[in-house]
């Protein structure tokens, strides 16, 4: 990982001034303010929008919100507080889902490229017929129950096609913050559009072998 | 060590931790800031989870309800847990063997009990448990417990959830949190006391199976994945047991003897006291005499063949483990701690088949009974407490199972997935397929599987109100919300014509708010009268009870009875007919506690007469005394 995302520092609330960890609610006095709930995830949290993201700063923000705003822990402060509480870590636990995860993180952040991209970024570009066929099949295979080197051995493939996508995206996202016209940006960002289709295909593969609900 | 002392015309304030279990419920609470189960005044711990039912409708719960499974088999619920929240389709082939009669309910697809021709609902009977161990509570510490944690199995889905809390409501006791078993379990181990851990939670227990990974992280506490089976728990065992026990006779008999209801009641008790002594002893002899089915049982089980029997089942355990660990992204070696609960954890083949697994032994230290309502009593003295759990630790749970609404042609949409943490709101746009369609049916859907017909359904709301507008045009918005309880709400509105239309939920498997408040106006628990005056009231009923069944025990079995022993209980139902007619507290409590003893033996004997554990030349009465002395 080269570059991590920074937290913004000392972001305070209009109200008393106290340091806020989700711009939405102040958990110091209470103070909320609705108007910023259309922030995207990365804002919300007090993070600047990129695709590298240590896991532990993602973890470790996820313990200071839950500390903070846990609707147990404004259990005594009145309804009116608790509900805003609860409000607040429900928002925290969306957007923290929104960019936990590399490529859940990446689809955010194609989201935020809108005003470039003017809706060519949508989901579901044609994917070679190959690639399609390659996945069914697959499925199929491991809907019809697996031997357990099969198994590992799928899971391997899987693991490493992933591991492969995330670099490429990665790659692509330094490649936007560096080219200088828009089109290279585009054409960068269409290329992590690709990334992130393929990947769903091969996230669906990885939720399917670690198989449904033990029953 | 400070006594809280009731102050006359001032109740002290209970918050307690209440496990709700399939077989057990127990009461804790936080006393000098440890966490100890509340005994009754008899000193019991434990309030088994067993309510009996008799003619007039009147019920008796726990170890009074169990004495009575024998004379009233259809009226004597056990296992309740199992059904709350459920439909008829769930359970399948899981009524076979159950002397009591389970129906499907008037309200809404759950089931419920049929009992002397008048129909109970799982939830109602779990509160008729939480009340039962709740008046035990305020008696012995002569309080009043309104607040409470109740625990519930981490696999437990919404439905499951919300009839729990129902329960809770009906017994008028205000639910300040519905926590995992798995996490308090965690707590009363102390392991938030730790920097950093992951946490994997074996929880075998009487009717389910839940195990689950946590990671503690700086005193928050992350559930991060969860699985389990709600029908497999050590009510399993006794059935390989009772398999076993029947083994030699021909299937005519083993029939025969299964559908008779005091006959299985009897194999099954016979089998749950063989289980706890192979947990001990290498084998058990056990002898049972059927007289009026002319069917004798003698059969000795050793350990071998009983762990043969149950491996299959332990098994299936450790492949939830291993699931649960997958599914976590985890191996068996970066796991901490292993904690062990539930009384089937006492099972030796159960630690091994651990210990094996884990390469490391897992925590035992603690009663397997006791350690979840040791857990909850910790958190619900924190929520409880007058800071609110500001220094406390913090649960932050995820949702088990992904949740979505089903889509045209069969297939569904999820909203949320499995192991997102809670509480969270996800919200989803769909539109109409048929041209002026003003009303859209919304099928809420749980589970992990691609077709709505291989998911549970958890409910259907009615969107009406939509103008008419062309196929594709309106945009419903589906927001799904999951509150820190884990219980969810659904909302829909169709935002292109700016109407908000209203929705109608029917929950498939729960209560209306409606016939929740018309539950607990029925039941007298919830009326605000002088606490001292209820009791007296609890106590009459109850008394009523006991001399009710104690007058038809007598009758039944008179002429098999030792005539001092005739004479004993006839002068204590005298004297409990005196008690009731005095009507106070101290004379109907002595006169009980004579009637209970008087009536003990004849319950023994009724119990001896139809079956014979003997465990090293110990008998049912023996164990029962000594499990009665222990508790």
């Amino acid at each position: 990982m080269s570059t991590y995302a920074k937290t913004i520092q000392g972001h305070q609330c209009d109200e008393c001034g106290a340091e806020m960890v989700l711009l939405l609610f102040c958990d110091h006095c209470g103070a909320d303010y609705p108007e910023r709930k259309r922030l995207n995830a990365f804002s919300l949290l007090g993070l600047e929008p990129a695709f590298s993201l240590a896991d532990e700063t993602i973890d470790g923000l996820e313990i200071e919100l839950t500390r903070r705003l846990h609707p147990d822990k404004w259990q005594h402060r009145g309804e009116r507080l608790h509900r805003k509480a609860l409000l607040a870590q429900t928002a925290a636990n969306q957007a923290l889902q929104a960019i936990r995860e590399p490529f859940e993180r990446g689809d955010t952040l194609l989201l935020l490229q809108e005003e470039v991209s003017s809706g060519q970024l949508d989901g579901n570009n044609s994917l070679p017929q190959e690639f399609l066929v390659e996945q069914l099949e697959l499925q199929e295979e491991i809907a019809e129950g697996l031997e357990p080197d099969r198994k590992r051995a799928l899971k391997s493939l899987v693991r490493a096609e992933l591991d492969s996508l995330r670099s490429q995206l990665s790659d692509q996202f330094v490649r936007v913050q560096q080219v200088e016209t828009d089109s290279e940006r585009l054409d960068a960002l269409k290329s992590a559009r690709t990334c992130l289709d393929r990947a769903r295909y091969w996230r669906n593969l990885r939720m399917a072998l670690k198989g449904v609900a033990a029953r | 060590m400070r006594i809280p002392l009731p102050v006359k015309g001032q109740t002290v304030d209970i918050v307690a931790g209440i496990d709700l279990g399939t077989t057990n419920t127990l009461v804790a609470q936080v006393v000098d800031g440890a966490p100890q189960i509340i005994a009754d005044r008899a000193g019991r711990r434990i309030t088994p989870s067993v309510v009996s039912i008799d003619q007039e409708h009147h019920p008796v719960v726990g170890d009074e309800a169990r004495e009575r499974a024998l004379l009233n088999p259809t009226g004597t619920l056990w296992s309740v847990k199992r059904f709350l929240g459920r439909g008829m389709d769930d359970l399948a082939g899981d009524v076979r063997g159950l002397p009591y009669k389970v129906v499907p309910s008037k309200h809404g697809e759950q089931v419920a009990f049929r009992v002397h021709g008048k129909q109970y609902l799982p939830q109602e009977v779990s509160a008729m448990i939480l009340v039962e161990a709740k008046k035990r509570a305020e008696r012995a510490l002569g309080g009043r417990l309104r607040r409470a944690v109740i625990t519930v199995p981490a696999y437990f889905d919404d439905s499951q959830r919300q009839a729990t809390r129902d329960a809770g409501r009906i017994a008028g006791i205000d639910v300040l949190r519905i926590i995992n078993e798995p996490t308090a379990a965690a707590l009363a181990y102390g392991l938030d006391q730790g920097r950093a851990a992951t946490i994997l939670v074996y929880d075998l227990g009487g009717g389910t199976f839940d195990v689950s990974v946590l990671k503690l992280t700086e005193g928050v506490f992350k559930v991060i994945a969860t699985t389990g089976d709600t029908m497999l728990g050590g009510d399993d065992f006794d059935r390989q047991l009772v398999d076993l026990l029947l083994d030699d006779l021909d299937e005519a008999k083993k029939e025969l003897l299964l559908s008779h209801s005091g006959c299985s009641t009897a194999l099954r008790v016979a089998a749950e006291t063989a289980k706890k002594s192979l947990s001990q002893e290498a084998s058990a002899r056990v002898q049972l005499r059927f007289e009026t089915l002319g069917i004798q049982l003698d059969k000795t089980i050793d350990r071998e063949s009983y762990e043969v029997a149950i491996r299959p089942l332990v098994e299936r355990t450790l492949e939830a483990v291993n699931f649960v660990l997958d599914d976590a992204d985890l191996d068996p070696e970066d796991v901490n701690d292993v904690v062990c609960v539930g009384g089937s954890t006492r099972t030796p083949l159960v630690r091994r088949l651990l210990e094996e697994h884990f390469g490391r032994p897992p925590h035992t230290s603690l009663n397997p009974d006791e350690v979840v309502a040791l857990g909850a009593a910790l958190q619900a003295h924190t929520l409880g407490s007058a800071t609110g759990g500001e220094d406390g630790t913090v649960l932050l749970d995820v949702t088990p199972l992904s949740l979505g609404i089903e889509t045209y042609g069969g297939g569904v949409t999820k909203l949320l997935w499995r192991n997102t943490p809670i509480p969270v709101q996800a919200t989803e746009g769909f539109t109409t397929q048929v041209d002026n369609q003003t009303g859209v049916e919304i099928h809420v859907l749980q589970g992990e599987r691609e077709m709505a017909r291989d998911l549970r359904s958890l409910g259907h709301f009615k969107l009406s109100g939509i103008p008419p507008m062309p196929a594709g045009m309106p945009r419903v918005l589906v927001e799904f919300f999951i509150d820190a309880n884990g219980i969810l709400k659904v909302k829909a509105k169709e935002v292109t014509s700016a109407v908000e239309a209203g929705i109608e939920v029917k929950p498939t498997y729960g209560l209306t708010d409606g016939k929740v408040e018309e539950m607990i106006l029925e039941s007298i628990e919830h009326a605000e009268e002088d606490l001292e005056e209820r009791l007296l009231a609890d106590l009459k009923a109850e008394a009523g009870g006991l001399l009710r069944y104690s007058k038809s025990a007598l009758a039944q079995r008179r002429a098999n009875l030792d005539p001092a022993l005739v004479g004993q209980v006839e002068a204590a139902v005298a004297g409990m007919e005196a008690a009731l007619d005095l009507a106070d507290k101290e004379s109907l409590e002595a006169a009980m506690a004579v009637l209970n003893e008087s009536t003990h033996p004849i319950a023994t004997q009724m119990m001896n007469e139809v079956l014979k554990v003997t465990v090293t030349g110990r008998t049912v009465g023996d164990i029962l005394d000594e499990e009665q002395k222990r508790s």
